[in-house]
């Protein structure tokens, strides 16, 4: 199987001395082009941590990640102690990334949150195919809509089609259904599995909700 | 205690959080010292000021208030006004004395002579806001105490007579005489005697003639006068002066028109205390701003605390205590910069010897306090009202209610700088509610702009323009501080600008001469005879100026007396050579006895016609000008009026430079001038005096710029969320700056549309009603596009600076 993802020895521990607390400890892992794989575990078991970690704006303490994306200037591409700066256009170009809350940014246009993100991965000619998503999604009469002027649910739809409107190769999703009702949560979830199924994206999701969990091809467990 | 504890635990955990964030506390305790040094430094300098100013009153005008005086005044008008007095006729008089002027030689130079009945009005040596303490104490009876040299009737006071110790001794026309105090050896000479001495020293004059009647009169708003100068030193002077006492037969002038050197002082003093006030403003707001950026970075530890049953008014306590330590410290950071500040300031100014202390009076002390301690408090519960949800119909009815406020503070504005009566003190009430319109007007201001999308802009710039716009709660303190200090700067920049524009032209035009030169009247007479004798090689020619001090009903005048041929007149932008029988009057003189071009004027006994109006700026005492050969005029005591040769006019044939240089080789004792050196003294002392004004508006720019800063911070970690998620999209240095760029826009963008009206209506108020009102000078405005840009500049880099160091720093 040829792979997207790599993790070789990945640790990360925070604090010094007597109050350092360990959250990953030589942890390894492969993802492979457009599998889904759900993190489950314990809070503190450290699935925000290792997301942040492969999402570059964490430094890792020891360990490699490699990622083979031709989006990216070199590829594969190592990082693990490389800083935010330096991560950056991974994450413009390779990564989707959806939060349990606040995914959109409050003052751009749902329109604008989509051109936002094109534009960061310069990958402006997505366009079409990001609102194509969108209206797919039901929601293309919201493009001159400020995220305010949404529903919770509605919000996490966006966020999803934002985050993939560069077609980035791995998305990243941390709780998306943790603030929404359980119907919102059903919708949120069919959207994300059909979303990158179209787009041919990997998925790594962490999530308490063990539903969520079986649906992905893998589940791993931390903690 | 439970709660006692619980107190000290939150504090701790706030002094904690202090520590943890180090640059948000440094930012905030500098800018809160920034502004109580500010507090400081304008305190201590008009305190300065008006010691300097109390110095230059005669010490035998400190105790009178006013001047009668009327045609051919003799001793027996005086008696009959004293029975007057004693009888209960004079409302509101509470001493008067009679004054005798006149003018003798001394030494080769003339002595202008004045004297006084010390026994009916002792002079006063002390400070000169003494008198209004003594003078309520005084009514009938003078306190002879209040003469701390005790009465000694063969004392006089000395100026321009050379360094005289108090003690020596002198001996002017026969007459032993003791010196009591001098000042300004080099200026003109001037003696201040009782009315006997003063008698004896000018000789055989009819014995019972007299030049004037001096009284104290009191004022009803003493009081208010009392307090606003404990407020602020000299800012009385925006009060209207008491309205003479009516006196039938009589001519009564208030002491402040005739000693135009106080007045003038006092008058600068006011517009520094002013712009003090408006520092004062800014040092508050960044206050509130402090408060509101401590509050923000602990929003949600304190939201966790109330969950957890922590009782609000005990977390605002722990707050505030921590906010009263911030400021302490900050307090006594800023009394050391203030003074620090003050120093620098006047020694610049030469006002100041290296060792005097400065004042710490405790008005100042209580402004500190209060600013250290009551307007941090005052913050934190106008904070707890900020942070409370508001609904959006809430919101716009606030609006409303801000532009009918807006719209009654802006005829307000209009109303007080357009009524005359209300004097210097209504044209800084104009500026103020005009402040007050632009706090009012900035939160609809900001509506406006948020219904804007700024679709034009790039997607990094709209978001960091709408980020500004969009939270009008954050950042209306700062906004509105900084569109306060930009909007002073952009009135005062233009007020002085047009000064000096206008004040170069004059100078342009009066100095007609290649060469100035001065000296003693000797010197200048033996020069003056080389030249026509054509002993001094290169020199074209020559033009005496003499001047004389005359009273012309009752108001002083310094009259020069030169050849106004048409190139004489034309110094004064008079086209066509003054008739022997006319006058041209400066704007100030021309003011004081409501005379303009065509009028006539009784001068010294002969009646001219004022032919024109010239500005004089710097001509304090009102300044005239009459050809050398208009008819003789008489002093008040009917004797010939003596004119003193004061300075030359030269040309040159060739490069007046080396004509100077020539003559003050061969001629040492005279100091000589090109038209060039007098330009550039000239400006350099007009720019000097300016630097003060130009210190503080600048250290209000720099509270601003801090407040700003901590403003952006503020906003910066209530919008941390959506930082965070720009971060995982990757958003990198450039896009950043191009976001705390947008930001700048916007405060830019808020700043023009508040503070650039905002600052010309200061400088239409200034140029047009403060200066009228304070100085007698009227000055065109002028727009200089700098006096705009600069400060707008400086918005613009305070807000990309503070953008990108709050981002850097706080929020990520």
């Amino acid at each position: 199987m040829s792979e997207l993802l790599r993790i070789d020895g990945l640790s990360k521990r925070y604090g010094d001395g007597a109050s350092a607390t360990t959250v990953l400890e030589d942890f390894s892992l492969e993802i492979a082009p457009g599998e889904t794989v759900a993190l489950t575990g314990a809070s503190g078991s450290g699935k925000s941590t290792l997301l942040n970690l492969i999402a570059g704006v964490t430094c890792a303490d020891a360990g490699t990640l490699t990622l083979h994306s031709e989006r990216l200037p070199q590829s594969p591409y190592r990082y693990g102690q490389r800083s935010e700066a330096e991560t950056a256009p991974l994450r413009r170009r390779a990564l989707g990334y959806v939060f349990q809350f606040f995914n959109l940014v409050p003052t751009l246009t749902v329109g604008e949150n989509l051109a936002l993100a094109l534009r960061l991965a310069q990958q402006s000619d997505l366009w079409p195919a990001a609102v194509a998503r969108l209206e797919a999604m039901g929601l293309g009469d919201r493009l001159e809509r400020f995220p305010d002027g949404l529903s919770g649910g509605e919000q996490q739809r966006v966020a999803i089609a934002r985050a993939l409107a560069a077609q980035p190769p791995l998305l990243l999703a941390d709780e998306p259904t943790g603030n929404l009702d359980a119907s919102n949560a059903e919708i949120v979830v069919e959207t994300l599995w059909s979303s990158v199924a179209a787009t041919g994206a990997a998925l790594l999701i962490a999530t308490h909700d063990p539903a969520v969990a079986r649906r992905a091809d893998r589940q791993l467990v931390l903690g | 205690m439970p709660n006692a504890s619980l107190f000290a635990l939150l504090l701790r955990a706030q002094l904690r959080f202090a520590r943890a964030t180090p640059l948000t506390s440094l930012s905030a305790l500098l800018g809160l010292a920034l502004g109580i040094a500010s507090i400081v430094a304008v305190h201590q300098i008009c305190e300065q000021i008006v010691r300097s100013l109390d110095a230059v009153v005669p010490v035998d005008l400190r105790a009178a208030t006013h001047r009668a005086t009327r045609a051919e005044l003799r001793a027996d008008d005086y008696f009959e006004l004293r029975r007057q007095w004693r009888a209960g006729d004079l409302a509101g008089v509470r001493s008067l004395a009679p004054q005798l002027e006149g003018r003798r030689s001394y030494q080769g130079r003339s002595l202008a002579i004045s004297g006084i009945d010390w026994l009916a009005m002792p002079p006063i040596s002390g400070r000169a806001d003494a008198q209004a303490d003594d003078a309520s104490q005084n009514n009938p009876a003078p306190n002879a105490s209040a003469t701390d040299a005790g009465p000694i009737f063969n004392g006089v006071y000395v100026f321009g007579l050379g360094e005289q110790a108090a003690g020596a001794r002198l001996t002017i026309a026969g007459q032993r005489l003791t010196v009591l105090g001098t000042a300004d050896p080099q200026g003109a000479a001037r003696l201040i005697a009782d009315i006997e001495v003063a008698q004896a020293l000018l000789g055989p004059t009819p014995a019972d003639r007299l030049s004037a009647v001096l009284l104290q009169v009191a004022d009803p708003l003493e009081g208010v006068r009392r307090a606003l100068n404990r407020f602020l030193p000299g800012f009385d002077a925006g009060l209207p002066l008491p309205a003479p006492p009516a006196i039938p037969g009589w001519q009564v002038q208030d002491l402040a028109v005739l000693l135009p050197e106080q007045r003038f002082g006092r008058s600068v003093l006011f517009n520094l205390g002013a712009l003090g006030t408006l520092s004062i403003l800014v040092a508050w707001f960044l206050m509130y701003q402090t408060a509101l950026l401590w509050f923000r970075r602990q929003e949600p530890v304190f939201a966790l605390l109330r969950q957890q049953g922590t009782p609000q008014p005990l977390l605002f306590a722990s707050f505030s205590a921590a906010l009263l330590l911030l400021s302490t410290l900050a307090a006594a950071l800023g009394v050391v910069l203030g003074g620090l500040l003050a120093r620098g300031l006047l020694r610049a100014l030469g006002d100041l010897e290296p060792d005097i202390a400065l004042p710490w009076p405790p008005a100042l002390a209580l402004k500190v306090i209060a600013s250290a301690v009551l307007v941090p408090l005052l913050s934190v519960l106008l904070v707890a009202r900020a942070v409370r949800p508001v609904t959006a119909q809430a919101e716009r009815r606030a609006v409303r209610v801000r532009l009918l406020v807006a719209v009654a503070l802006t005829l307000l504005a209009l109303a007080l700088a357009l009524l005359p009566q209300g004097g210097l003190l209504g044209g800084f009430a104009a500026i103020l509610t005009g402040c007050g319109v632009l706090v009012v007007l900035l939160t609809p201001v900001l509506q406006v702009l948020r219904a804007r999308r700024w679709q034009g802009l790039d997607l990094h710039l709209r978001m960091g323009v709408r980020e500004l716009l969009w939270h009008p709660r954050d950042l209306a303190a700062a906004l509105a501080a900084l569109a306060l200090a930009v909007a002073t700067s952009i009135g005062i920049a233009t007020m002085v600008q047009s000064f000096r524009a206008d004040f170069e032209l004059m100078l342009d035009q009066r100095l007609a001469d290649d060469l100035r030169v001065e000296g003693s009247v000797l010197d200048l007479q033996l020069f003056a005879t080389a030249v026509e004798r054509g002993a001094v090689p290169d020199a074209a020619g020559q033009r005496r100026y003499e001047q004389a001090s005359v009273r012309v009903e009752g108001v002083p005048l310094t009259l020069t007396r030169s050849r106004l041929d048409a190139r004489g007149a034309s110094r004064f932008a008079v086209a066509d050579a003054l008739p022997t029988d006319a006058v041209l009057l400066s704007e100030a003189a021309g003011r004081r006895l409501g005379r303009g071009a065509g009028d006539t004027v009784e001068i010294g006994g002969a009646r001219l016609q004022v032919a024109a109006l010239y500005p004089g700026y710097g001509d304090l005492e009102g300044t005239g000008q009459i050809d050398t050969q208009a008819p003789e005029l008489r002093d008040t005591l009917g004797q010939t009026l003596s004119f003193e040769l004061v300075r030359l006019g030269v040309d040159a044939v060739g490069e007046p430079r080396d004509l100077a240089d020539a003559i003050s080789e061969d001629w040492p004792t005279l100091r000589v001038a090109t038209r060039a050196m007098v330009r550039d003294r000239a400006v350099l002392i007009f720019d000097r005096t300016f630097a003060i004004t130009r210190a503080l508006t600048a250290v209000a720019l720099l509270v601003a710029a801090v407040g700003l800063y901590s403003a952006l911070v503020a906003l910066g970690l209530s919008q941390s969320r959506a930082h965070r998620l720009l971060t995982f999209m990757g958003q990198q240095r450039a896009e950043r700056l191009r976001f705390a760029l947008g930001r700048a826009l916007a405060v830019t963008c808020v700043t023009l549309l508040l503070a650039v009206p905002l600052g010309f209506f200061i400088a239409a108020v200034l140029c047009y009603v403060v200066n009228p009102r304070g100085f007698g000078w009227s000055v065109p405005l002028t727009w200089q596009p700098a006096a705009v840009l600069w400060p707008l500049l400086w918005a613009f880099l305070a807000a990309v600076l503070a953008g990108l160091l709050g981002d850097r720093n706080e929020a990520h």
